[in-house]
């Protein structure tokens, strides 16, 4: 009756809470609209935005956690995964139950609106990060030779130069033509290139043409040559799209918590104003 | 020892693995713009709530009703220290320490300040008032523990367009036990308790109906029904009916009378009999001044008989008469000779209208005794005429309660001085005397019954004929009274339905052959079926049925004739119409009875007036 999702989710056990919460969630306002209002001030509204406060503060402390691991192996407070699934599954949830806190309307204040949107976009980036998290080392694992660490990139492009500039200097005229106007450019430093995100290669097999049509008018010697060129073209290649995809993967941080932080302040704000007045 | 083939390197162009451990960049960067984000979200609304009233803490702008004080958070919250949470005697605790420099929630007392005089306890904007709603019956207005404040339903910060008085249904089921107007409304009172209609008249609306509709030359029946039923400038409901508007182009015309009456013998003073014009002219009782402007012209004496030829509407000699009969009768006590009509009200909680009605007969003793010259009896009427204007501020508060045990102290039960055979004698002189007002009127222990004129019904539901005459035509919905079977149109008179008239009335076709005037062959032959009704025979029969003026079970004053509201139900779902509970109810129902234009006067300076 129920899917196998081993191997589909990281945790089954944290996947099916996640559901379990939504749809107590969904009763829980079925019961709220049927028995009274939907309205952020009553005591149904509160009950949901001081979840979400407490979700979305539960899960902000992943980020400490992760920095504090000798202090959680010390005070044995659970380990990385589990607040990472914590941190995903809680943060999702926190903001249906921000929706039900408003009663499923657009909020009318500034900082409400600023709640609000703040909210969505933090929700929205997490979620776009698990995605990212999840497709990026598959692709990069299946679609190319090589591991890279994003650090080393800009260091083995210069090896590889290097490496061709020595090639090319005992070669003919044609294959030292091809390295000058086409390959040293390519070399000089790492590419963002947009084509990685839906082609892996890069479109590799057009770029190499060139390498084709030259082998066909060399002798044996050149040939030899023409081909280690052509594998150190094709590793520059390979880390461009390493560097490419694994960029995106470290600033999409830059999309999530910067946000969420400032989330979290105006949270706060709220709280007090809610108290204040 | 040589070197391992491809240690050290990696990938088929055999590059060098690093040749120490790699540190993963660290991410404060991503904290350090975080907290710069945070610091200066911070300052901002810092700076907004000192400098510019916080606006952006604010939950959202407030409705345009309230848009005037939007700048001013204390107009409506309190500071909580203002309200006394935090004193010099307290022993201050940590969350009375918060709340001391928080605001309270917004209190009742705030909205009051703008929306209701104070000291009001039945204000229009009070629970009191609400548990009253309408039913004047003041015994309602006791305080509920499930009172809450304003806010709860007129929540505000929702915007300017926000419209705060439209109140959900859940606000008013929390008391009220009654769900969704299509499923669990309970039945109108006056058809689950099969409650009669109050009008006290004897009325037939189908022969009425009849009239009216020949005598306008009408085709539609509710034509007729809105040439009595005329409705109020803002379409909700009716005017009051009025006896020379609606009644007097037919009844107590020129040729009404009075049956001849015996005229009171003032050497049998007790004995049963009517005074003449004369004998109110020379008694000189006050009230007795209508004798001066009545023509002599409209009596006939004939030996120690009287008829009056000439009757009105609220006849002032019948009325004189009648009160001088109760009198004698001993009916009349307390304060009841000065009411025109009966002490009893149609509605219990209309009680006001005896003593503005005994007001009206005092006024008017008043302005007869002003001619007198004395300037004792002067004075004695300025007082008196004081006393009245204070009694009648007193009545015009709607909330101000009325003893109307002073009307009716022993009246109907007086231990009369005359014997059973006397009192029978003096009720038949009544039932004379008043003949020409019982073809409509009732009249009972020497009253006429009083009649309401206002056709109020329903009066805790906001109804507007106007709007609803749109969507469907009177006899729709006041089906009460079966009008359409009795008063057929041209061409829809069968034998079926000739036989079914005939037998609701328990009449037979011999009486159907003598009024109309056609032979009874005839006549058994349309009800028999077995010929067809000519035009011309439809039209005398018609006349027939039109004449018949007789009350029936089915036509009476007495009937309600209301939708009940299964009939309300079929329009009023969520597919068609609205069924939210403010569609027809308020929760402040008596506006116009709200608080004067001293609202401006506050507490304080009224205090200091004082």
């Amino acid at each position: 009756m129920w899917p196998n999702l081993e191997g589909k989710v990281r945790s089954v056990t944290w996947f099916w809470l996640f559901w379990a919460s939504v749809i107590t969630c969904g009763i829980l306002y079925l019961i709220n609209v049927l028995v009274s209002e939907a309205r952020p001030n009553n005591p149904w509204g509160l009950s949901y935005g001081i979840a979400a406060t407490l979700l979305m503060m539960g899960s902000a402390v992943y980020t400490v956690r992760r920095r504090a691991q000798r202090i959680a192996s010390k005070y044995r407070l659970g380990s990385t995964q589990n607040w990472l699934q914590f941190h995903v599954y809680g943060g999702s949830l926190s903001l249906l139950l921000v929706l039900m806190h408003i009663g499923f309307r657009l909020p009318s204040g500034t900082l409400t609106w600023w709640l609000f949107i703040l909210t969505v976009w933090v929700i929205l980036s997490g979620m776009a990060g698990v995605f990212l998290q999840k497709w990026i080392p598959k692709i990069l694992a299946s679609g190319l030779s090589l591991e890279v660490i994003y650090e080393r990139i800009p260091e083995l492009i210069e090896e590889i130069k290097q490496k061709a500039t020595q090639l090319v200097e005992d070669c003919e005229a044609p294959v030292r033509g091809l390295y000058s106007e086409q390959i040293a450019p390519v070399l000089e430093r790492p590419e963002l290139k947009l084509i990685y995100y839906v082609d892996i290669t890069g479109g590799m097999r057009s770029r190499l043409k060139e390498f084709e049509f030259l082998r066909g008018v060399l002798d044996s010697e050149e040939r030899e040559k023409l081909d280690r060129l052509q594998a150190l073209y094709q590793t520059k290649l390979e880390l461009d799209a390493h560097y490419t995809l694994q960029k995106t993967m470290r600033c999409w941080l830059y999309a999530h918590v910067p946000p969420s932080l400032v989330l979290l302040v105006l949270v706060v704000w709220h709280v007090l104003a809610v108290w204040y007045y | 020892m040589p070197r391992k083939e491809g240690k050290g390197i990696f990938g088929s162009v055999r590059l060098p693995i690093s040749k120490s451990y790699i540190h993963l960049r660290p991410q404060n960067q991503l904290i350090r713009i975080g907290f710069i984000g945070a610091l200066l979200v911070t300052m901002i609304i810092g700076l907004n709530f000192f400098l510019q009233e916080a606006s952006i803490l604010s939950n959202g702008p407030l409705s345009s009703n309230h848009a005037v004080v939007e700048s001013d958070c204390a107009a409506c919250h309190n500071h909580a220290f203002e309200d006394g949470l935090l004193t010099e005697n307290d022993n201050p605790t940590f969350t009375s320490i918060l709340s001391a420099f928080s605001f309270d929630s917004v209190r009742d007392e705030n909205c009051a300040i703008c929306h209701e005089k104070f000291g009001d306890p039945v204000g229009v904007y009070t629970f009191a008032a609400h548990y009253i709603y309408r039913s004047k019956d003041l015994t309602r207005g006791n305080e509920s523990e499930d009172e809450i404040p304003c806010f709860s339903c007129h929540p505000e910060h929702l915007g300017r367009r926000a419209r705060i008085t439209e109140v959900s249904d859940a606000r008013c089921v929390g008391c009220h036990p009654f769900g969704s107007f299509n499923e669990q409304h309970k039945e109108f009172a006056f058809a689950a308790e099969g409650l009669p209609d109050s009008a006290s008249l004897k009325f037939t609306h189908i022969y009425h109906v009849k009239q009216v509709m020949a005598w306008n030359e009408f085709v539609d029946i509710e034509r007729a029904c809105l040439d009595c039923h005329n409705a109020g400038p803002d379409g909700k409901n009716f005017e009051p009916l009025n006896f020379d508007r609606h009644c007097g182009t037919c009844h107590l015309t020129e040729a009404e009378k009075t049956p001849a009456l015996q005229v009171w013998n003032s050497r049998e003073p007790n004995a049963p009999g009517v005074f003449t014009l004369e004998d109110f002219r020379s008694r000189g009782e006050l009230g007795d001044e209508w004798a001066f402007g009545t023509s002599t012209g409209e009596f006939s004496r004939i030996e120690d008989k009287i008829v009056k030829s000439r009757i009105y509407h609220e006849d002032p000699w019948i009325l004189a008469n009648l009160k001088r009969l109760r009198r004698t009768m001993g009916m009349e006590l307390g304060l009841s000779g000065l009411l025109r009509a009966s002490v009893d009200v149609p509605d219990p909680h209309d009680d006001k209208i005896l003593h503005e009605e005994a007001i009206e007969t005092l006024r008017s003793f008043i302005t007869e005794l002003r001619s007198h010259p004395e300037s004792m009896v002067i004075d004695e009427l300025t007082q008196l005429n004081r006393l009245l204007q204070k009694v009648e501020a007193g009545i015009r508060d709607p909330y101000t309660s009325v003893d109307k045990t002073k009307f009716l102290e022993g009246s109907g039960q007086a231990e009369t001085r005359l014997s059973e055979e006397e009192v029978q004698e003096f009720e038949k002189v009544v039932a004379l005397l008043t003949e020409p007002c019982q073809i409509c009127h009732i009249v009972q222990n020497g009253f006429v019954a009083r009649v309401q004129k206002d056709q109020r019904a329903l009066i805790r539901a906001e109804f507007n004929h106007r709007a609803h005459i749109l969507q469907r035509r009177c006899l729709d919905c006041h089906t009460g009274i079966p009008f359409s079977d009795y008063i057929p149109r041209k061409g829809q008179l069968t034998s079926e339905r000739l036989n079914a008239e005939l037998t609701k009335k328990g009449l037979e076709g011999s009486w159907l052959a003598e009024v109309s005037g056609v032979s009874e062959e005839t006549v058994s032959n349309v009800l028999g079926g077995t010929i067809d009704l000519s035009e011309q025979l439809e039209q005398r029969f018609m006349e027939v049925l039109d004449s018949w003026p007789g009350e029936t079970l089915e036509d009476n004053s007495s009937i309600q004739n209301l939708p009940i509201i299964a009939q309300c139900q079929t329009c009023h779902q969520v597919e068609v119409s609205s069924n939210r509970c403010v569609t027809c109810h308020l929760f402040h129902p008596n506006k116009l009875n709200r608080a004067n234009l001293l609202l401006y006067v506050d507490q304080q300076s009224e205090g200091e007036a004082q």
